[in-house]
């Protein structure tokens, strides 16, 4: 899973002219012109060939009670049996519910986090204090979910820092790591040290480009700390905000694997299980589920398919840019 | 870009006239906040750090695996190792797979990147949408799978590179830069100076564009260096794991007793088992942050400006 | 639906019915029941039949040298005293072969060079015959080698656990489309190429058929791998220091009760003492739980979950934890039983029987705690009952050749097979085990063979050649002391073994089942360690009951009352 600088709109700014065949001209004339950089491109489009859309085409086993042991096209046609089969599955309800669980806490908790700590470190007037307290928290961003995993159990796990430090004061052990209960609230540590830094230094790109005159008109007209928060600060970076709650909502179904594969041995599935989980489980460590995890995978897809389109349909409702435009 | 970086200059270290000074209290309460914000993510990494260099001794004083203070450092378990065994042998690997995907994985995003930098060009809406459309829908994993499959690549290196070697998102940050940011008439004069669109992309686009490159470039590194899903989906049968599996087998993972002494003897090279485990392990996550730290004030300094360049400006 | 084609070796659904066993995971599946039928998930029987004709024809092969201690085998194996020095020699001469393949072998140990000596010493032995042995981490290998196997990345042959295979419901239908059926080559008299092949005696070979037509489960039966060990009595115990014990002044218990005694009197939870380690597996048998999980009552099945004496063991491990009897890593990631026995932070631990020897020579050697004693822990009673011990099994797992590869190949794969199931006591045996002579190993003062340091180094605990074939016999060795020990141990507990009730038979339970088992573990696991209440038990049962457990007895019953007769 490729760390991707993803906040990126591919709205693009009104081209500049530039030098190209025009439009008109027979595509054999284009073509001499232009070739270059079809060249260019057409690497990656082979690379999204082969690793999206032949994968993409490859879904159709969800409606077939397909083996591995024929040809594709000798499987049956069994329509949407897997799905219903998906939707009395008490397994596969349960991971669903604890990804909806998941994704919603990672909503509610985290997102509040980022955008309040760049607010909080917005206010420091120190530029140095600031860039060291920036290059602290938005270090963990690039930890694998193995180091972090790693990193907690050695501080909050039963044989940890903190259950040393407990247990020398008298007190019980820590079993946090190991509680399937707590593990939301175990989840949202991690999140937290983990993401919160990086949310934050979007929000604080998008503060930094507030123009203090507002600020300092505001001021001159009476308005208190406050009331410039929420009249000028707020509706400044609320773009972005609105982009980001996009994003978020389309993959509101893929909250991650690493994070609930690796804890899952020590928390147990019924706390960790996420859609991911369910799928690599159900189908690559097991026989006889190819058809069910495709299914499984293919209804993942198609909510966020659907989850993403009416976020950035909602988003230009309310005016905001969205993720892309119809043009 | 222009307007940002005057803010940013324009914001001095000095409170500007018309904001009232906060509260004793207000401020010790954010001070507080930071401070402890701060501690939360650099006590943990700390106490990694001393405890892979403690020696046995300061362990068995401590009464644990983790100690805050080391009272005499060892290098020793970074000595044993880096001697040769599991670890560096999986560091090495991950450092070629991290080198060996990034440069691919550049030249994918740097060709389609300009490629499609021309609105108006042949063919340019349809290759565009093609490659849009896969930021809205993600195929599933076993169709992914069956596809690696297909192509002989499970238990290969290259099953780690190519599935990820090409991010959309990339695409579009480093496609805006161009658009945006290299001025077209320095485009133009090339071509009027007869320089094909080869030329053009190496000596006039690329050179202005070292800095986003470098972000984006360690961006893709860091996901190679962090591959532990698709190690875990494709890959489990290498015989030199990425250092993140290797992580995992080691400190993590439920595998039993077995398991833990199979891979506490392929950590541990030849002949030398004088430092702790406890020390080894965590010289194991030492190793696997150092690279990252040291990338990290390359991102940090070129970061902002890439990213506000797609995200805001975008 | 449409029927799968006939291109598929294998028709999924009517296995079950042909095997005799009817529709019972079908007819049961409340989630197929409601939709249009699609495959797998049943369970699968296959039937361990010693008089299909295509077997070997098994010719005894007698051993060279009469072993010492003289036991009833399979359960209670005969051992030997002395080292044979020197070895018989099983082979007389030697095939001449010149192929090169690649074996796939899980493996727990460090990884062997491609061109360690070992292997090129063992190619010279063995007739010329190259193997790559493609060595995977055996828990990886574990997850994902079906999944290997169905993409047929797995070289020339594979070796597969027995245990692996029991997670695959598929896997029957794996083994029939992915591996070759190897019955031509050798069915019938095979004593004159491959005699110690010939000789591996009980069930190996019977319990290495697979049946591709449901419809004719006999004729369509076939032998589709080579049959690895087939070890001898209970394969775990469970170990005591004895050295601390003594020096407590503790005797080592026989009950249950006298166990907890001594853990309550040594632990001490704020001094970081805690007397036990791992129990999970071990403890079932003092509590009489059966190893199937399943238990005749006379009229029908009970499992071990429904029955009091499950209760009581879930009770006693819950008191471990109450009264912080037991180290706080058991049952995490973090627990490392090996090391904190050898240090003596546990004075009690469940491991297989070669942590005696193991780890008492590797202290021996370290020269650490000269005191060092480990000592296995009798058959403990609870209130008065007997306990109630397991052995092992069927065969431990096979070796499977890939199905295009050629009759010649898998015949020259087979000599080097026939090498490796010679048995203790031969030259063969010791060089496949340590390796040669000055190289790998040393004979030590006793004239027995020690690794030295290039041998532990190299592969000690690595599986390669042995994933070739199990041995004709399973006979103890090691140190006198630990071999007598464990001799008489087993000998002990003979009146304590269980016979397995579904013998002749190679089950798979329905998926369903075994998911609602592990569900039901999991809960169990919660209580045993503190995250859930006692009194959470009962429900988890009936949960386990009607998510799939009540399915998996209707489909063990048939099986059960198939087999005998009821």
């Amino acid at each position: 899973m490729a760390v991707t600088a993803e906040p990126a709109a591919p709205t693009a700014a009104p081209p500049k002219t530039r030098a190209t065949a025009p439009r008109r001209k027979p595509l054999r004339h284009r073509l001499r012109l232009d070739w270059p950089l079809v060249v260019l491109t057409v690497p990656a489009l082979a690379q999204l060939a082969v690793f999206f859309y032949a994968p993409s085409a490859y879904s159709v086993i969800a409606f077939m009670d397909y083996s591995p042991y024929r040809s594709l096209w000798e499987n049956p046609i069994v329509g949407f049996t897997h799905f219903q089969i998906l939707f009395e599955d008490p397994y596969f309800v349960d991971a669903l519910l604890n990804t909806l669980q998941f994704a919603f806490a990672q909503l509610l908790f985290v997102f509040p986090t980022s955008i309040g700590l760049a607010l909080l470190m917005h206010s420091v007037i120190s530029t140095k204090l600031r860039s060291t307290f920036q290059s602290i928290v938005y270090l963990p961003y690039f930890f694998s979910w193995v180091l972090v995993v790693s990193v907690f159990t050695q501080v909050l796990g039963q044989d940890g820092l903190f259950s040393r430090w407990l247990v020398g004061m008298g007190g019980d052990r820590l079993d946090i790591m190991r509680d399937p209960d707590s593990f939301m609230f175990l989840a949202w540590l991690q999140w937290t040290w983990k993401d919160a830094g990086w949310g934050m230094i979007i929000f604080l790109a998008a503060l930094a480009s507030i123009n203090p005159a507002l600020y300092e008109a505001a001021a001159v007209d009476g308005a208190n700390r406050w009331k410039r928060l929420w009249h000028i600060t707020l509706p400044s970076i609320r773009p972005v905000i609105v982009l980001l709650l996009i994003l978020q909502l389309g993959s509101i179904l893929s909250v991650g694997f690493e994070q609930y594969q690796l804890q899952r041995a020590s928390v147990g599935w019924g706390a960790s299980e996420v859609l991911d989980t369910f799928v690599y489980y159900r189908t690559i460590l097991s026989a006889n589920g190819e058809s069910l995890g495709t299914a499984a995978g293919l209804f993942k897809g198609v909510i966020g398919l659907l989850l993403i389109l009416a976020a950035n349909n909602i988003a230009h409702r309310l005016g905001e840019q969205g993720i892309y435009q119809k043009s | 870009m222009s307007t940002l970086t005057a803010t940013r200059s324009r914001r001095r270290d000095q409170r500007p006239a018309w904001d009232e000074e906060p509260s004793f209290l207000g401020k010790s309460v954010k001070a507080l906040f930071l401070l402890v914000y701060a501690a939360a993510i650099i006590v943990p990494l700390w106490a990694v750090l001393a405890t892979s260099l403690a020696t046995e001794d300061a362990l068995v004083r401590s009464g644990g695996d983790m100690i805050f203070l080391p009272t005499d450092i060892s290098l020793q378990a970074y000595r044993e190792i880096l001697s040769g065994g599991a670890v560096t042998k999986s560091l090495l690997f991950t450092l070629m797979l991290t080198a060996v995907g990034t440069a691919i994985s550049l030249v994918l995003t740097v060709g389609a990147a300009y490629g499609l930098s021309r609105p108006g060009s042949v063919w340019h809406r349809k290759m565009l949408t093609a490659i849009l459309v896969t930021l809205l829908f993600a195929p599933g994993m076993y169709p992914s799978y069956l596809v690696v499959q297909d192509l002989g690549l499970l238990n290969d290196m290259w099953a780690l590179i190519l599935p990820v070697c090409f991010s959309a998102w990339n695409l579009i940050v480093l496609r805006t830069f161009f658009m945006t940011s290299v001025p077209g008439e320095l485009i133009d004069a090339a071509k009027i100076d007869g320089a094909g669109e080869f030329r053009t992309l190496f000596k006039v686009v690329l050179p202005m564009s070292k800095a986003i490159l470098a972000v984006i470039g360690l961006f893709y590194a860091v996901g190679y260096w962090n591959t532990y899903f698709l190690a875990v989906l494709y890959t489990p049968g290498l015989e030199t794991k990425p250092i993140q599996v290797l992580i995992q087998q080691w400190l993590i993972a439920s595998t039993g007793p077995a398991g833990q002494d199979a891979a506490a003897a392929a950590a541990i090279s030849s002949g030398m088992e004088n430092a702790p485990a406890a020390s080894l392990k965590m010289a194991a996550v030492v190793c696997t942050i150092i690279p990252i730290v040291i990338m990290y004030p390359f991102i940090q300094k070129h970061f902002t400006k890439a990213v506000i360049t797609g995200a805001i400006k975008g | 639906m449409p029927t799968p084609s006939d291109g598929s070796l294998f028709r999924r659904r009517s296995l079950l019915k042909a095997a005799g066993i009817g529709t019972a995971g079908a007819a049961g599946f409340p989630l197929l029941s409601a939709c249009a039928e699609v495959s797998g998930g049943e369970g699968n029987v296959q039937e361990v039949d010693q008089t299909l004709d295509i077997l070997p024809t098994y010719k005894e092969w007698p051993l060279p040298i009469e072993p010492d201690l003289v036991g009833e085998p399979p359960n209670h194996p005969s051992g030997y005293l002395a080292y044979p020095n020197p070895p018989a020699k099983a082979i007389a001469n030697p095939p001449s072969n010149s192929g090169s393949y690649q074996v796939y072998v899980p493996n727990w140990g460090p990884a062997l060079a491609k061109d360690d000596p070992y292997l090129l010493a063992m190619q010279e032995a063995t007739g010329g015959t190259k193997i790559e042995f493609v060595q995977s981490d055996g828990e990886a290998f574990a997850e994902a080698s079906t999944q290997w196997i169905q993409a047929e990345e797995f070289g020339d042959a594979i070796f597969m656990f027995g245990w692996m295979t029991n997670s695959h419901a598929g896997f029957n239908e794996t083994v029939v489309n992915r591996f070759a059926d190897i019955s031509d080559i050798v069915s019938g008299d095979i004593a004159e190429r491959w005699p110690l092949l010939a000789g591996r005696g009980d069930n190996a070979w019977a319990d290495s058929v697979w049946s591709s037509d449901p419809e004719d489960p006999v004729g369509s039966a076939g032998i589709y791998g080579v049959p690895w060990g087939l070890l001898g009595g209970p394969s775990n115990a469970f170990f005591h220091r004895a050295d601390l014990l003594a020096e407590g002044g503790f005797a080592v218990p026989t009950t249950v009760e006298e166990l907890l005694e001594t853990a309550r009197a040594w632990s001490d939870d704020k001094a970081g003492r805690w007397a036990i380690g791992g129990t999970d597996y071990i403890s079932k048998a003092w509590f009489r739980l059966e190893a199937t999980g399943w238990l005749w009552d006379g009229s029908g099945l009970v499992h071990n979950y429904e029955r009091s004496e499950f209760k009581e063991w879930v009770e006693f491990q819950r008191t471990l934890t109450d009264e912080k009897l037991r180290h706080p890593s058991v049952g995490s990631a973090d627990f490392d039983g090996k090391t904190l026995h050898r240090t003596g932070e546990i004075l009690f631990d469940q491991d297989g029987w070669s942590r005696w020897w193991q780890m008492t020579q590797e202290v021996r050697a370290t020269g650490e705690n000269p005191a060092f004693e480990l000592g296995p822990v009798g058959a403990l009673t609870f209130q008065g009952r007997e306990p109630m011990y397991h052995s092992a099994w069927g065969v431990g797992g096979w070796l499977f050749f890939r199905k295009d590869l050629g009759e010649d190949a898998i015949a020259e794969l087979l000599d080097v097979s026939n090498y490796v199931a010679a048995p203790y006591g031969t030259k063969e045996y010791e060089t496949v085990q340590f390796g040669f002579e000055g190289q790998q190993f040393e004979y030590d003062a006793d004239g027995r063979p020690a690794l030295t340091e290039a041998g532990v180094r190299g592969f000690q605990d690595s599986l390669s050649y042995t994933a070739m074939s199990g041995t004709t016999e399973y006979l103890l060795e090691g140190p006198a002391d630990v071999i007598e020990a464990r001799f008489a141990f087993d000998e002990a507990i003979l009146p304590y073994l269980d016979t397995n009730p579904f013998a002749g038979l190679r089950l798979t339970s329905p998926e369903s089942g075994t998911n609602a088992g592990s569900v039901f573990d999991e809960k169990v696991n919660d209580i045993i360690y503190g995250r859930a209440e006692l009194s959470e038990l009962d429900g988890a049962v009936a949960t386990w009951k009607s998510e799939g457990g009540d399915e998996a007895r209707e489909f063990y019953e048939k099986a059960y009352k198939q087999l005998h007769g009821e």
